[in-house]
């Protein structure tokens, strides 16, 4: 019997070679001594190197051969979970393991403890889904998706269910014929919504819902999912990668996401204007789309506003045009599609054409040194003569290459291309190319826009799409020499803004350009938490995470408060730190005690009272602040009005009068019906505190930079100085050259007393250690007001983490939303 | 013969600076350092020195490695080379050239689109060999 393979490496990790011809012997009676010592070390060498194979050749396993990126959860003791070419060997080394429990080794068949009754039900399910499936493997059909939504097998007994399903499939109506082998087609709604996808029949209730990317099954084996905003979305990958991460974003690799669930959709129409009127309508007249984003290939990314004239969120509008028509691809977050979709239902003239793309439109992302050329390996031209191909293979390896750079090609299968790098063209003058692209757009197809524009060019893109099994076929029967000869080739959009490349496709071509993609080295994909990631190292806001001025970054902020305090509540009394008890203002202490607001989140309900009722007090005051000096004048207990409202005249009507309020809406125990922020410009005009209690308080994103030690956690309480004696304290900025630090000096070694409730003016939304930057920053909104009123070279705040009494100063800069 | 560089004309709005063409090579990542202005120098020379000592290691085939540095970072780049031919005692070889990079300027008016404009900067660009010493 041949030898195992494990036996084979043992065998070769046992031999140790050796030079037993020894020139240095050979001269008679005279040794040559260099030479001798070349056979001497050599032996050593060889010595060593048998020591480590024989240590390796027993200890590693079948899993631990393939890539950690590839390898899946669990893989070291299901199987199943290893590439079938690896099972054998790894069921072999599972059976010799005699450290497992009950020390046989034998991997035993779990037998099911089924019986009569049970077994027949499995058969009929059995029966069912071979009746679906092969519908589409034989005749090319499979049922429509809005008949499936019509079947209701809630109550059914699985006899009716196989009834049912016969009746529909009889009917030829309710069967569609699809063109390829694998059942793709397009799935859009033309003036109304798409149905859901249904996937394969075996999978069908998982995904009714939450609908799955075309690389569901393949994220799922590999990263945590969560179901949100009507998909199931990867979250992050079950490989730790926090500073992998980072180093792919900056310097080595790349990063890739499947983004399919940002939705698109399609306004196309024969006059531009009425796309500009729809266009400018979302945009809420504020700002104007000017021809440059307009024209063939132009790219904008704009704050869109509902129906109701309320900021829903960014999303990005791509123009593309062919022969007469104007297209406008929207892509939004999936959280907003709905309203959006809604609204230009509504206001779009009859002339105009919306698509739903949602379940038709698949998207990559991709950013780092690497992105481009990974993405110039996986997919070639399919008409190499082109100009916008031969672009692409010129610009192939290029890292640094301006936004706004767009590319329409038809691409071949990648399953079946050979995946070389392109080489090098040394001949080419890429700033001359660039600059060409720009002027000529000389990388716009307008055969390749229409075909990706249009459901029937999406659809004809599905032609004989092959299956694995196909595709296993014909690679054998190629034997790797001969080029495979396959017509199916799709449109490609792909696209630089913010430094990330961006791939659109038709929905079912994603998963073969996803799998060859995740094999290229370096290249490792991620989910929503490295995009967070992503954005937080560059200092810009994410949405949703950071847009707490919109409805759905709110309610965000609201659910991870929800969820950090039930965390903390499951925590035993004496584990769980008491935020109740903390001492925070001296002078504030008579009449409270405990964390601004609720610990668990940024409270912006909290800090929008309190700026309007100290706004109040300070009106009776004659516009003065607070002196925390002095001790509180209490003269009289609360007054209310007529209207049962409380007057605020002095310091402790303040307290209770936000006390009151927001214990009210607590006891109600329903979310807040709007937003208590809103998102102002800085430049536009004087900004004042909110006027009452329902108007929402003017907010304007910043970065901040922390001065000295300290660290940025979010939640975390800012501050405008109190004391403006303390920015005379204020170290010189300069990060490379050490400062004595606040309370260093020898004559004030005090810290930063916490400053009075009155000068809270905002919270950080998130902050941590920023690897890019190497220093504590944070991004965060903070009150307009605030930052009108200070001077351009005094832009100096006080952060505080939540549950501290330590005050750090920070540096704050505006930043650009969107 | 040398190229002297023309001072560019002032241009109207706003101008997005381009990095010059690069080429991505994992090995690049362990063989070559660039050069900011705001680079610190003691950092610079901790982190050349770290690579030179890991040179054998991760690449075998490569016996210096690369520094650059162009525009503002020239000097920088420049007296970084000498610390290390004079004080570290490495041999450092210095090579001129000159880049081209590309500038995006920006009118303003956002009926008119961006314009690229090609620009040549003047870049250094450091061999430091590993010390016989090591």
């Amino acid at each position: 019997m041949a030898p195992s393979y494990k036996q084979q490496q043992k065998k070769k990790a046992r031999y140790i070679r050796s030079e037993t011809n020894d020139k240095s012997l050979n001269k008679g009676s005279i040794l040559n001594v260099s030479e001798f010592l070349n056979s001497r070390s050599f032996e050593i060498n060889e010595l060593t190197k048998a020591q480590l194979n024989a240590k390796f050749s027993s200890s590693t396993r079948a899993f631990q051969s393939l890539p950690r990126k590839l390898r899946r959860r669990t893989a070291s003791h299901n199987v199943k979970r290893i590439p079938k070419r690896l099972r054998k060997r790894a069921l072999r080394e599972m059976q010799s393991n005699t450290n497992d429990n009950e020390g046989t080794g034998v991997v035993k068949k779990k037998k099911l403890p089924i019986k009569g009754k049970q077994i027949y039900q499995l058969k009929m399910r059995k029966n069912l889904l071979t009746l679906l499936t092969a519908m589409n493997q034989e005749q090319r059909k499979i049922i429509d998706n809005n008949q499936v939504a019509k079947l209701n097998f809630k109550n059914l007994k699985i006899r009716t269910r196989i009834k049912e399903i016969s009746k529909v499939l009889q009917n030829n109506k309710n069967l569609m014929k699809v063109n390829n082998e694998i059942g793709s087609f397009d799935n859009t709604g033309l003036n109304k919504y798409a149905a859901p996808p249904v996937g394969k029949m075996k999978y069908y209730k998982r995904q009714r819902e939450f609908a799955w990317l075309s690389t569901h099954v393949w994220h799922a084996k590999r990263a945590h999912m969560i179901k949100q905003h009507g998909f199931q979305i990867p979250l992050a990958p079950t490989q730790k990668i926090y500073k992998l991460a980072h180093r792919n974003f900056h310097y080595k690799g790349g990063m890739v996401w499947d983004k399919s669930y940002f939705n698109a959709l399609i306004l196309s129409s024969d006059n531009q204007s009425q796309i500009v009127e729809v266009l400018e309508t979302l945009t809420g007249g504020k700002t104007k789309l000017g021809k440059r984003y307009l024209q063939n290939g132009g790219i904008v990314t704009k704050l869109i506003y509902g129906s109701d004239g309320k900021l829903l969120g960014p999303v990005e509008i791509i123009s593309l045009h062919y022969k007469t028509k104007f297209n406008a691809v929207l892509r939004l977050h999936p959280s907003i599609y709905q309203p959006v979709f809604d609204h230009i239902l509504a206001v779009k003239p009859e002339s105009v054409l919306l698509q739903d793309n949602r379940y038709s439109i698949g998207s990559l992302e991709i950013t780092g040194p690497n992105a481009l050329k990974s993405l110039t390996t996986v997919l070639k031209p399919f008409h190499t003569k082109n100009s916008e191909a031969e672009a692409w293979l010129k610009l192939a390896n290029e890292v640094n290459v301006p936004d706004g750079i767009i590319f329409t090609v038809q691409m071949k299968d990648p399953r079946l291309v050979n995946r070389k790098k392109v080489p090098k063209d040394r001949s080419v003058d890429l700033n001359d190319l660039l600059i060409e692209m720009k002027t000529n757009k000389t990388t716009l197809n307008e055969a390749t826009i229409e075909k990706f524009v249009t459901p029937e060019g999406r659809e004809e893109s599905y032609r004989d799409q092959l299956s694995l099994k196909s595709i296993g076929k014909l690679k054998t029967q190629a034997q790797g020499s001969t080029p495979i000869n396959n017509i199916a080739n799709f449109p490609v959009i792909v696209y630089k803004t913010n430094n990330i490349w961006k791939l659109l496709a038709p929905w079912y071509w994603i998963l073969p350009i996803w799998q060859p993609l995740n094999h290229i080295a370096h290249l490792n994909f991620g989910g929503v938490i490295q995009e967070r990631q992503l954005c937080f190292e560059k200092s810009q806001l994410n949405y949703p995470k950071d847009y707490h001025f919109t409805r759905v970054g709110y309610q965000e902020n609201e659910m991870n408060g929800a969820l950090t305090l039930d965390k903390w509540n499951r925590k035993p009394k004496s584990k769980r730190f008491n935020y109740e008890r903390l001492k925070l203002n001296i002078s504030e202490k008579k009449h409270f005690r405990g964390e601004l607001g609720d610990w668990s989140k940024c409270d912006w309900r909290y800090l929008q009272l309190l700026r309007y009722a100290f706004a109040q007090l300070a009106a009776v005051n004659g516009g003065e602040k607070i002196n925390e000096r002095k001790p509180p004048v209490v003269t009289r207990t609360s007054n209310w009005d007529q209207l049962f409202n409380r007057e605020i005249s002095q310091q402790h009507d303040v307290y209770s009068f936000v006390n009151d309020i927001v214990q009210f809406e607590k006891s109600k125990k329903e979310p807040l019906d709007f937003v208590p922020i809103e998102l102002t410009s800085v430049t536009q005009h004087q900004v004042s505190p909110p006027a009452n209690v329902d108007s929402p308080l003017q907010v304007t994103a910043v970065k901040f930079t922390l001065i000295g030690n300290g660290t940025l956690k979010p939640n975390a309480r800012v501050y405008s100085l109190p004391d403006p004696t303390l920015q005379a304290k204020k170290p010189t900025w300069n990060p490379h050259q050490r400062q004595p630090l606040l309370g260093e000096e020898e004559d004030d070694k005090t810290q930063i007393p916490v400053p009075h409730s009155q000068y809270l003016i905002g919270f950080v939304t998130s902050g941590n250690f920023n690897l890019l930057a190497g220093e504590n920053t944070g991004v965060g909104l903070i009150a307009t007001e605030f930052v009108q009123s200070v001077e351009n070279n005094n832009k100096t705040v006080l952060v505080r983490n939540v549950g501290t009494d330590v005050v750090r100063m920070a540096k704050f800069e505006v930043v650009n939303v969107v | 013969m040398t190229t002297r560089i023309k001072k560019q004309p002032k241009v109207e709005g706003k101008i997005i600076k381009h990095a010059p063409s690069k080429q991505f090579k994992y090995t690049d990542s362990e063989t070559i350092l660039n050069i900011q202005s705001k680079t610190p120098f003691i950092s610079a020379v901790k982190r050349i020195t770290k690579l030179l000592k890991d040179l054998p290691k991760r690449q075998p085939k490569y016996t210096y490695i690369i520094v650059k540095g162009s525009g503002r970072a020239l000097e920088r780049t420049l007296s970084i080379g000498i610390h290390f031919r004079d004080v570290e005692r490495n041999k450092v070889e210095i090579f001129t050239k000159t880049l081209e990079v590309l500038d995006e300027i920006d009118a303003g008016d956002e009926d008119e689109d961006t314009v690229l404009k090609k620009r040549k900067v003047p870049s250094v660009e450091l061999h430091i060999y590993r010390s016989v010493y090591d």
